[in-house]
């Protein structure tokens, strides 16, 4: 009988354990933006949001924290360590920063504070220069990586306004060492990035004065590498990019191209560190043919170009505010001229050539058994002659594009798939377990330049900016699934989604986070405030 | 420190050079008014485009080669002329980036062209609003209307003087610190465009609206906003508009200067009184100074609206927007670009022939008074073009055509006399002469004008510690050619053409005098207005009111 018994015993604890939903016994981690080195925005260990569930999506918990805001900047995409553990038992954390040298974590279960971090400053911050605009809003402007050292462990990487890198316990906010000089004070990096051991950002707009370049933080021997190419800032919103064999990717923004001067603006860049010096080389390029064009009318390149692979070969895809895209082979970036891609859309949107329209912020892939999908932003009205096969009614103020990667007879070719419905001001989007998670972000993009009558700057744009909106939407038709409507009562500038464990999450410009999630997650029913009564 | 740290600062000041020069590179040269500077040099030293190789040979650009015309006109039975195209290289503006030609008719319509495209994107029409009726029927001398191109904000120091320009971006590299010790750009950290502390300029207080004095001197009624002007409203990013600021600077037909907001076109000020009524205007020049001073001059010739030839300066930065005059009581000012500035901001001008005292001379005026400082009188020198100004080791030189003859001065010793000439032959056709100016890759100053035959070259030399004039070389026969320009070392030249013969654009290597391409009959009439050039492209205003552009193809 106690045979029976025991065998039965385990027969239970089997099918309970096939039972419980994969989530509750391996957490899903959303390391850094872009969700990994590659930038693809795919969230792959996703299962309690499917199709069917997001449509029951919920808003879990909203924490106010206390960041001030710099210009149009406010808070970061949060950073989702799934198991950490701490003095109060395991814990999935939210690492949120903040562009005023704070960074947050969030106790994601509760919606609570758990820690809070500022960074003291070596920078002193002198009027006038390029600085207390839109385009330099000085403070935090990197997001933070996280890494999993062991289960259990993490340690959050963070670039402070005064350019240092510090390196934080995530279940405490403890510094495991003391900041280390990393970037000159007062630039501008973009999200950071962390690939076998080494750290990787790259800045734009020449704020603070100083040069645009790629950077890498050797972790092991505190080494720093830096390449500028010359002409043009290196703006990817979600970060740059990291190949398999740890090339760098970005464009350079609007610049002149002249590889016959070693100078490379409006381009896309590959560098890579040198394993013996950890310096950064120049590897490879592609400057689009009408470089020149873009260069005029400030249509260059500035989205995080996410890379994988197809058909044993790797491949980057990438865009610009001229809004198209541009496949490309890593292995010869632009083909033996540097101008030849592998592939090149039509124009999607942007015909009115206007630089506060196009692709901003990031694309994103993923793969569909066997079909590889790539997808992008863009802002404005769709161009009068792009079409997708399917199409959920008229585009004014932006959208996400899904383009399926095919190859016949050895070309490859993008092919649009489905365009979304309206949105104002498509950001990112993020995917996961089959569903396009998306956004508009509600802020005013107009740049407002000698005109009579308007506000010009951030103040005007802050004023006619309104609110985000989060969307679900099928990733293979398109079709809206889920929308947070009224919800989220405030906008939000450069900053994106993060998905994990049945949770996504959404920032805004008033220092809210908002957590949505599946139905099957329990909701904290009250506003709870972040470090500030 | 090793060489390794050595080197990697070695790349990173070449990539804050880089920065630094970025603000210089980017949209640095601009055509801002008649003959392109405030000296009237018609050169441009560098071209992101036009050089010699590109215009012999196609390269990456592509052939140099007509790349769009546009039919201007606001009233179909109104005179067809259009003013020189004044060029506005990068306007970030709430449409987007746009490079932009502005022109206006003789029937006083302002276009603002976007060159990449050849398309309008705006267009302000000047109302009529001085007490005399406008001049509808005029004569050659006197054609009424709008005649002066417009001008944006030229500074007075000036271009020519500069050791450079359109600078370069710099060359890629990068580095490696030192363990623990951060990146090599800390080193350099904060030096860049954007580092610095933008210098204070104390705005200009906000105008009231008073006329000018020149109403006054000219016996009209006082004017009050003209009608159909706009108010003037704010600037960028909603500060008051100042004046002397970036605008499309216009004289209408009515002696009021209008700041156009460069933009949409809305006018940034109340327009001001500035010149009589049915003058024949040339030569408006915005001069802007380093402590935030601009004044507007310009010249009023032949007699127009009755009234004497003369020299008009605006004080821009003044509220009442006080305005004083040089009379040159009868004698007929000289040339189509109207005065030149000296370093020091010194107006120069010169007089045809006549019976009158004040007929063929140089005069100096002062920047502010416009009172003479000095003054030559050459007999029968006949003077047909506006003065250059070109710097002359540590001083200055002016060269002004005659009938037959050039003229050199030296600036500080204005009152002797000439200090050089020279023949050029029997004058162009067109009544107003012009020069050009460039320094060659052998740091050699020449002049070019244009005479009956085509275009004729000097080299500046100095003899016996005197500067003198080297004839140069001699083009191709160009018939009744217009003042031409010079850019990154290629010399245009234009054709005046006739009712049976067409215009036609040449392209000359300035050090060869070898053509190197010209517009063949892509120009379909005559050519009296001034040319313009930046950023590439050539822009020619056809007396039918079509203006030409010609340039290289840009990818789009």
């Amino acid at each position: 009988m106690t045979r029976r018994l025991a065998a039965l015993t385990a027969y239970l604890a089997i099918a309970v354990a096939i039972a419980i939903p994969r989530a509750q016994t391996q957490k899903a981690d959303w390391l850094t933006d872009g969700g990994d080195p590659q930038r693809t925005a795919w969230q792959r260990n996703e299962t309690l949001l499917t199709k069917d569930t997001v449509k029951g999506m919920k808003l879990l918990w909203k924490i106010k924290l206390d960041n001030q805001t710099r210009q149009m900047h406010n808070l970061f995409p949060p950073l989702i360590a799934g198991s950490v553990r701490t003095r109060d038992g395991e814990k999935e954390i939210a690492v949120v920063a903040g562009v005023a040298d704070n960074v947050y974590a969030i106790d994601v279960a509760k919606g609570t504070l758990l820690w809070k971090k500022t960074f003291d400053s070596t920078f002193r911050d002198t009027p006038g220069g390029r600085g207390g605009g839109v385009l330099c809003p000085g403070g935090l402007t990197a997001t933070p990586v996280l890494e999993k050292k062991e289960a259990g462990s993490y340690i959050a990487y963070a670039v402070s306004w005064d350019g240092r890198l510090w390196k934080l316990d995530v279940a405490t906010g403890q510094e495991i060492e003391p900041p280390a000089l990393f970037l000159p004070p007062n630039g501008k990096p973009y999200a950071l990035n962390l690939v076998n051991g080494v750290i990787y950002t790259s800045t734009a707009q020449g704020c603070g004065g100083n040069p645009n370049n790629f950077y890498s933080y050797d972790l092991a021997t505190k080494k720093v590498g830096n390449w500028a190419p010359g002409s043009g800032g290196l703006w990817p919103r979600t970060g740059p990019s990291v190949g398999k064999d740890g090339t760098v990717y970005a464009g350079s923004g609007d610049g002149d191209y002249l590889p016959e001067e070693q100078t490379y603006g409006q381009a896309m860049i590959g560098v890579k560190q040198n394993a013996q010096t950890k310096a950064l080389e120049l590897k490879d390029w592609y400057a689009p043919s009408n470089a020149y064009w873009m260069r005029k009318r400030d249509l260059d390149f500035n989205a995080s170009s996410p890379i994988f692979d197809y058909h044993g070969k790797e491949y980057l895809v990438s865009s610009s505010k001229e809004c198209r895209l541009w496949l490309l082979d890593t292995s010869k970036l632009g083909g033996d001229d540097h101008r030849t891609p592998a592939y090149r859309t039509p124009l999607m949107c942007n015909e009115e050539v206007n630089f506060t329209m196009g692709v901003w912020g990031a694309l994103a892939t993923w793969q569909d058994n066997d079909v590889r999908w790539i997808l992008t932003p863009f802002w404005g009205p769709k161009h009068r002659q792009f079409k997708a096969e399917i199409e959920h009614g008229q585009v004014v103020y932006g959208a996400i594009t899904a383009f399926r990667l095919q190859e016949t007879g050895g070309k490859l070719s993008l092919t649009p798939i489905w365009i979304s419905r309206d949105m104002y001001m498509a950001e990112p989007p993020v995917i996961a377990d089959g569903i396009v998670f998306a956004y508009g972000s509600g802020e005013s993009t107009t740049q407002r330049w000698p005109e009579p009558g308007h506000v010009g700057g951030a103040e005007g744009r802050i004023q006619e900016s309104t609110h985000a909106v989060l969307y679900a939407l099928d990733a293979r038709t398109g079709e809206e699934l889920w929308s947070s409507g009224e919800q989220i009562t405030s906008w939000n500038h450069f900053t994106g989604l993060s998905v994990a464990n049945g949770r996504v999450y959404i920032d805004t410009f008033d220092g809210m986070v908002y957590c949505f999630g599946a139905p099957s997650l329990p909701a904290v029913a009250a506003t709870s405030p972040g470090a500030r009564q | 420190m090793n060489r390794r740290v050595a080197c990697a600062l070695a790349c990173t000041a070449v990539a804050v050079s880089a920065a630094v020069l970025d603000g210089q590179g980017r949209g640095a040269v601009e055509w801002t008014t008649s003959g392109f500077d405030a000296q009237r040099s018609a050169w441009i030293r560098n071209d992101p485009r036009i050089s010699v190789v590109t215009l012999q040979k196609p390269g990456a650009f592509g052939p140099f080669k007509f790349l769009w015309k546009l039919k201007l006109e606001y009233d179909p039975a109104a005179a067809t002329a259009l003013t020189e195209p004044i060029l506005l290289d990068r306007l970030i503006g709430f449409r987007g980036f746009k490079s932009i030609a502005f022109v206006a008719t003789a029937s006083e319509t302002v276009h603002a062209i976007d060159v990449d495209v050849g398309t309008t994107l705006w267009k302000y029409h000047i109302n009529y609003s001085a007490s005399p009726p406008p001049l509808l029927a005029g004569t050659p001398a006197c054609p009424g209307g709008l005649s002066a191109a417009l001008s944006r904000p030229t500074t007075v120091a000036p271009f020519a003087f500069a050791a450079g320009g359109g600078g370069r971006e710099g060359r890629s590299g990068g580095g490696v610190g030192e363990p623990g010790r951060g990146a090599t750009t800390l080193a350099v950290a904060g030096r860049g465009r954007g580092g610095a502390p933008a210098p204070a300029v104390a705005p200009a207080a906000n105008p009231a609206v008073v006329p000018g004095s020149a109403a006054a001197a000219a016996n009209l009624a006082p004017g009050g906003l003209p009608g159909g002007a706009r108010q003037g409203g704010p600037g960028g990013a909603g500060a008051p508009f100042t004046p002397g600021a970036d605008a499309a600077y216009v004289v209408g037909s009515d002696g009021y200067l209008h700041a156009l907001n460069v933009s949409n076109g809305w006018d940034n000020m109340t327009p001001a009184l500035f010149l009589p009524a049915n003058t024949r205007a040339m030569g408006l020049v915005i001069a802007t100074g380093t402590r935030g001073e601009a004044t507007a001059y310009a010249v009023t010739t032949h007699g127009c609206g009755s009234q004497a030839d003369a020299v008009w300066a605006l004080d821009l930065a003044s509220p009442k927007k006080a305005v004083v005059a040089f009379k040159a009581d009868g004698a007929t000012i000289a040339g189509a670009s109207g005065v030149a500035l000296g370093r020091d901001g010194t107006v120069y001008v010169a007089t045809t022939d006549g019976p009158n005292p004040m007929s063929n001379a140089v005069f100096a005026l002062d920047s502010t008074t416009l009172k003479p400082k000095a003054s030559f009188a050459v007999p029968r020198a006949d003077f047909v073009s506006s003065p250059l100004v070109i710097p002359w080791k540590d001083r200055e030189a002016l060269i002004v055509v005659g009938r037959s003859q050039l003229f050199v001065f030296d600036t500080a010793t204005l009152q002797t006399g000439p200090v050089a000439s020279a023949s050029y032959g029997a004058p162009s056709t067109d009544s107003a002469s012009g020069l050009a100016s460039w320094i060659d890759a052998n740091d050699a100053r020449w002049i070019a004008v244009p005479n009956a035959r085509g275009i004729q070259t000097f080299r500046v030399v100095e003899q016996n510690g005197q500067l003198a004039l080297q004839p140069g070389w001699t083009s191709r026969a160009i018939t009744g050619p217009l003042p031409p320009l010079v850019v990154n070392g290629v010399l245009f030249a234009m054709s005046t053409g006739t009712r049976s013969t067409p215009a036609v654009l040449y392209a000359i290597d300035a050090a060869s005098a070898k053509e190197l391409w010209n517009s063949g009959r892509a120009i379909t009439t005559t050519v009296r207005g001034g040319l313009s050039a930046g950023g590439g492209n050539v822009y020619v205003p056809g007396a039918d009111s079509t203006l030409y552009a010609f340039g290289f193809e840009i990818e789009k």
